[in-house]
């Protein structure tokens, strides 16, 4: 096709703006699926996508429309992903920027603003769910001149009702530009996404910025250096559809029998190995995780299964990083690293769910500078069980960030009481609209990624949103809350806590510990300790009598059934030492106590 | 999870159950009586309402599925009777006559020519006890329970300690074997209370006693106390100290422990419940009785309309039928036979699946070994003393 007929555009909004629902309209409305063909929010592909109602792989699909082709390219809207959001826009040249007519401009609207002027993208600002009763576009429109957006032609749609879609589909026509006719040039096409599939290896998801490729060629990855012969190359429709060809300023895929998933990473340049480009384009910036933790197999035998699925999983997540680490308690297992909690669980659930693996993960972690006594040497240490000993550290430094919490004034007591508690610091308070306050806090990112956030939800009935920034690291005094099971200190449960919240911390601990390990066959002391100073002991009583007694009359099979549910409880847990001890006692660090 | 390969009987119906289901030995032959007067607070067992025009309906039903399995099945010979409920001792002693008359038309009697009936206290009248004498029976079970009244109306039971106390003394006149069932670890229950209770049981010297931890199953009166906070489950150390208590009275009263809770003086050892624990095979008629072959098993309809009505057709009343793999055959001989004192024969063992025991569950036998929870050497594998307390953490180990 023409570039002069091609539009490349990707929807930008924040969580819960009605994003998904717009693109299924967009989706209905130019006939890619027929009413009844639309399963709801159809881009969201995972199951778990659809059950968070949130989106947090970038996908595509091609609208044809006036004869024009309309490449959509869906981002993901939580914080956690603004990495994936970057490399969505890297391959357009608009964006609809989506606002919820009642709940206005919010933290991640304005983030995902920047991101898109950033790669100078022509933005079209969409006033969504004007049906509310609480729609109020005009405000909408100030606060979106407040930021400096041309508003005339801001469009007022309502996704769910269909309302606003035709005006939203002339204006990608009309006002997102074309991409720049390079046909003539050497192929680069930029890797926005890829997946793995077991028959046809990666499929890579691309942007052909210069030149065109076809099936039979032979590719070169430019960073990777590998060379490969296309297979198939094609569009989404939303479905993998067949093309000859794709050309400069087109979005599709392009499979090419790649089997190592290493040799494909997205935001990698594909060139052709014959004629190849120049250089590559620029690829992504690395974004560095915040948040580390150990992931292992609850059972040893699948390590690498684990080691499989982390590779499968890093291809289309390059944000997330692991590396192998081994525990004295877990065994072999991996460090990995994530850009945020909700990063974390997605990761999580998506190794137990789609590669069918039981995992112990640890309490996450942030990254400590510290600076040791003897030699002034400086470590950077995301897994608190390497601390060296406490008298060999001359300084802790710790990770602060800033965060912004948008929330009704109602509640503002509350929450500046749980700042300070999780020792924020504040900076500054302002008033958003008549009842709508933006809170400023400096806070050690341990504090927040511990359970900040379900806390900020429930103080405030779930109406504050939370973002934040890495600004840099601060000293502080930390020390190493060690635990100690059976008398062994079980590495995975040690964590890093302020000097002044370790008592507190290690007898709230103790006490999880307790409720979360089901009784043994002998009695197990639970103690922490700081170095070797214990600060908290509580005892698991043994378990006595544990027999089926009443066992005659023929129904063997229930007495059977009633073995394996006790047998499944088991094999859910790790063995450490002695004792075996549930997954949910790794993070019992993040659960709430109830006598605190 | 594993889900046993349950086959809905509906889509067996094409196939002769002769295919599925042979009994080649001679079995026990269960009866299941699904009446009572009351439900208990803690029972789950399947039963209905006490109704003699449904008893007469149900007796017969109970006659017409005598008469298929002895056209069915081509072992001939039963070596136990036990008739349970419900409340069996609810039937007229001419009607348990009847049926045992009708059982030994169909099939003979050979080996120990045990069989049981299960008493209730409440329904147990003097001339009843002389006349099921008479008519055939020669163990009684009696579910005495508790000799506290407060703990037997707890239970839901109907007689009290008083009651309980004169039907043992004319059944003693009657029958030298007997058993008395009775229950421990209830919600509020003292060391004392239990140890008292136990001890009047042992006053009447009865040659066979069953003692059980109170088990609140599901759907039960019990169960929804639990529920509603109104009770509170026993603590398994004082569960423990109890049974314990109840092995030292009774050991030195010259009883012997042959089963987890179950006690006997020499030779008085239930025939019928040792065929389950040593997974020989059994047949059980009645609304939702269980049976088992030797590798398949299979149970009733757990009702007694669909029951009749089946029979009424000439259909077997069978619910669902669930071949076991060998693997499960071996657990279910294992977790079924260390509930024995004397445990499991590895030369049984091998008899019936031809593989040595340590060979098959080396790493189990050398872990539980480690644990201290089982003894084994060459002839026996059985539960040690830690073992008997947390059988559970045993049998599950076995488990496929």
């Amino acid at each position: 096709m023409n570039s002069e007929r091609i539009r490349n555009f990707c929807i930008i909004a924040h969580i819960d703006h009605g994003k998904s629902t717009l693109a299924d309209r967009l989706l209905e409305y130019t006939g890619v699926l027929s009413e009844r063909e639309m399963q709801e929010q159809v881009l969201d592909k995972m199951d778990l996508e659809r059950e968070r109602g949130i989106t947090i792989k970038a996908q595509a699909v091609r609208l044809d429309y006036k004869g024009y082709e309309l490449n959509l390219i869906d981002t993901p809207g939580h914080v956690d992903f603004s990495y994936e959001v970057s490399r969505s826009l890297a391959a357009c040249e608009g964006a609809l920027l989506v606002v919820d007519a009642s709940q206005g401009v919010e933290a991640q609207t304005l983030a995902n603003i920047y991101l898109a002027l950033e790669h100078d993208l022509e933005i079209i600002p969409v006033i969504n769910k004007i049906d509310l009763p609480s729609a109020d576009p005009d405000l909408v429109k100030g606060q979106l001149i407040d930021i400096g957006l041309e508003i005339e032609d801001a469009i007022l749609t309502s996704a769910k009702e269909g309302t606003g879609i035709k005006e939203v589909l002339d204006a990608i026509i009309e006002k997102i530009p074309a991409p720049k006719d390079t046909v003539d040039k050497p192929l680069r096409a930029l890797i926005f996404d890829s997946y793995y599939d077991s028959y046809q290896g990666v499929v890579a998801y691309v942007r052909i910025m210069d030149g065109s490729v076809k099936a039979g060629q032979r590719i070169k990855m430019m960073a990777g250096q590998k060379e490969y012969e296309v297979d198939e190359v094609g569009i989404f429709k939303p479905d993998m559809q067949r093309v000859e060809s794709l050309s400069a300023g087109e979005v599709g895929y392009i499979i090419a029998g790649i089997k190592d998933v290493k040799n494909c990473r997205v935001g990698d340049t594909i060139t052709l190995a014959e004629n190849p480009a120049a250089s590559p384009l620029p690829g992504y910036k690395k974004i560095k995780p915040m948040v580390y933790s150990g992931l292992y197999p609850t059972d040893n035998a699948d390590y690498e299964l684990l080691k499989d699925a982390l590779e499968k999983l890093q291809l289309n997540d390059a944000s997330f990083t692991f590396e192998p680490e081994t525990s004295e308690a877990l065994g072999f297992g991996f460090r990995c690293g994530f850009l945020g909690l909700l990063h974390m669980e997605i990761i999580q659930e998506r190794l137990e769910r789609e590669y069918n693996l039981d995992l112990v993960i640890t309490a996450p972690s942030v990254v400590y500078r510290i600076t040791k006594k003897d030699d002034g040497e400086e470590l950077e240490l995301d897994n608190p069980a390497k601390f060296p000993e406490p008298n060999e550290i001359e300084k802790i430094e710790e990770p602060f960030v800033r965060t912004e919490i948008y929330l009704p004034d109602e509640f503002v007591g509350q929450v500046m009481e749980l700042c300070q508690e999780n020792r924020g610091e504040f900076k500054d308070m302002q008033y958003v609209d008549e009842n709508r306050v933006k809170l400023i806090y400096e806070i050690p990112l341990s504090e927040l990624i511990t359970d900040f956030f379900n806390l900020l939800k429930s103080k405030t009935r779930g109406y504050a949103t939370l973002d934040y920034e890495f600004i840099g690291y601060k000293a502080a005094k930390l020390v190493k809350l060690d635990i100690l099971i059976n008398g062994e200190v079980v590495d995975a449960l040690s964590t890093i806590v302020h000097q002044e919240n370790a008592e507190r911390k290690g007898r709230s601990l103790t006490r999880k510990l307790k409720k979360l390990i089901p009784r043994q066959m002998f009695e197990v002391p639970v103690q922490a300790a700081i170095g070797n100073k214990i600060i908290a002991r509580v005892n698991i009583k043994a378990l006595r009598k544990n027999v089926l007694q009443k066992c005659y009359g023929g129904d063997v099979t229930r007495k059977r059934k009633l073995l394996e549910k006790q047998k499944e409880g088991k094999k859910r847990m790790k063995q450490v030492g002695k004792v075996e001890i549930p997954q949910e006692a790794f993070m019992a660090v993040l659960q709430r106590d109830e006598d605190e | 999870m594993r889900s046993p390969r349950r086959l809905l009987w509906p889509f067996c119906r094409g196939m002769k159950m002769n295919k599925l289901v042979d009994f080649t030995r001679p079995f026990g032959l269960y009866i299941h009586v699904p009446f009572c007067v009351h439900k208990c607070n803690y029972c789950d067992f399947y039963s209905e309402a006490f109704n003699q025009g449904r008893i007469k309906y149900f007796l017969q039903a109970l006659q017409r599925e005598l008469e298929l399995y002895a056209e069915l099945l081509s072992a001939k010979e039963i070596s136990t009777i036990y008739i349970g409920g419900g409340t069996p001792s609810l039937l007229k002693p001419s009607q348990l006559e009847g049926l045992l008359e009708l059982i030994f038309n169909s099939f003979s009697f050979t080996g120990s020519r045990e069989i049981t009936l299960e008493c209730n206290p409440s329904s147990l009248k003097k001339e009843k006890i002389a006349a099921f004498k008479k008519a055939g029976i020669n163990r009684l079970s009696l579910g005495v329970q508790s000799f506290n009244e407060r703990e037997l109306k707890f239970l839901g039971r109907l007689h009290t300690p008083t009651q309980a106390i004169k039907v043992l003394e004319e059944v003693k006149k009657y029958f030298t074997n007997y058993n008395l069932d009775l229950i421990f670890a209830l919600p509020g229950q003292s060391l004392e209370e239990w140890e008292e209770s136990l001890k009047k049981a042992v006053s009447f010297k009865p040659p066979h006693l069953s003692l059980y931890n109170l088990q609140i199953e599901e759907g039960t009166v019990l169960d929804a106390l639990l529920k509603e906070g109104k009770i509170k489950e026993v603590d398994d150390r004082l569960d423990a100290e109890m049974y314990l208590l109840a092995r030292k009275v009774l050991q030195e009263k010259g009883y012997r422990q042959y089963e987890i809770s179950n006690f006997a003086r020499p030779g008085y050892e239930s025939k019928h419940n040792l065929i389950y624990w040593q997974y020989q095979p059994y047949l059980g008629l009645g609304p939702a009785a269980h049976s088992f072959d030797g590798k398949v098993r299979f149970s009733n309809y757990s009702d007694l309309e669909i029951y009749c009505q089946r029979l009424s057709r000439n259909q077997l009343p069978v619910a669902g039928v669930t071949p076991l793999s060998r693997r499960e055959q071996m657990s279910e001989m294992l977790f079924m036979g260390l509930r024995l004192i004397d445990g499991v024969s590895t030369g049984d063992f091998k008899a019936r699946f031809g593989l040595e025991l340590k060979e098959v569950y080396q790493d189990e036998l050398n872990r539980l070994t480690g644990l201290g929870l089982v003894q084994f050497d060459e002839e026996q594998l059985k539960l040690t003393q830690k073992g008997i307390l947390l059988g559970n953490e045993v049998f599950m180990e076995f488990l496929p």
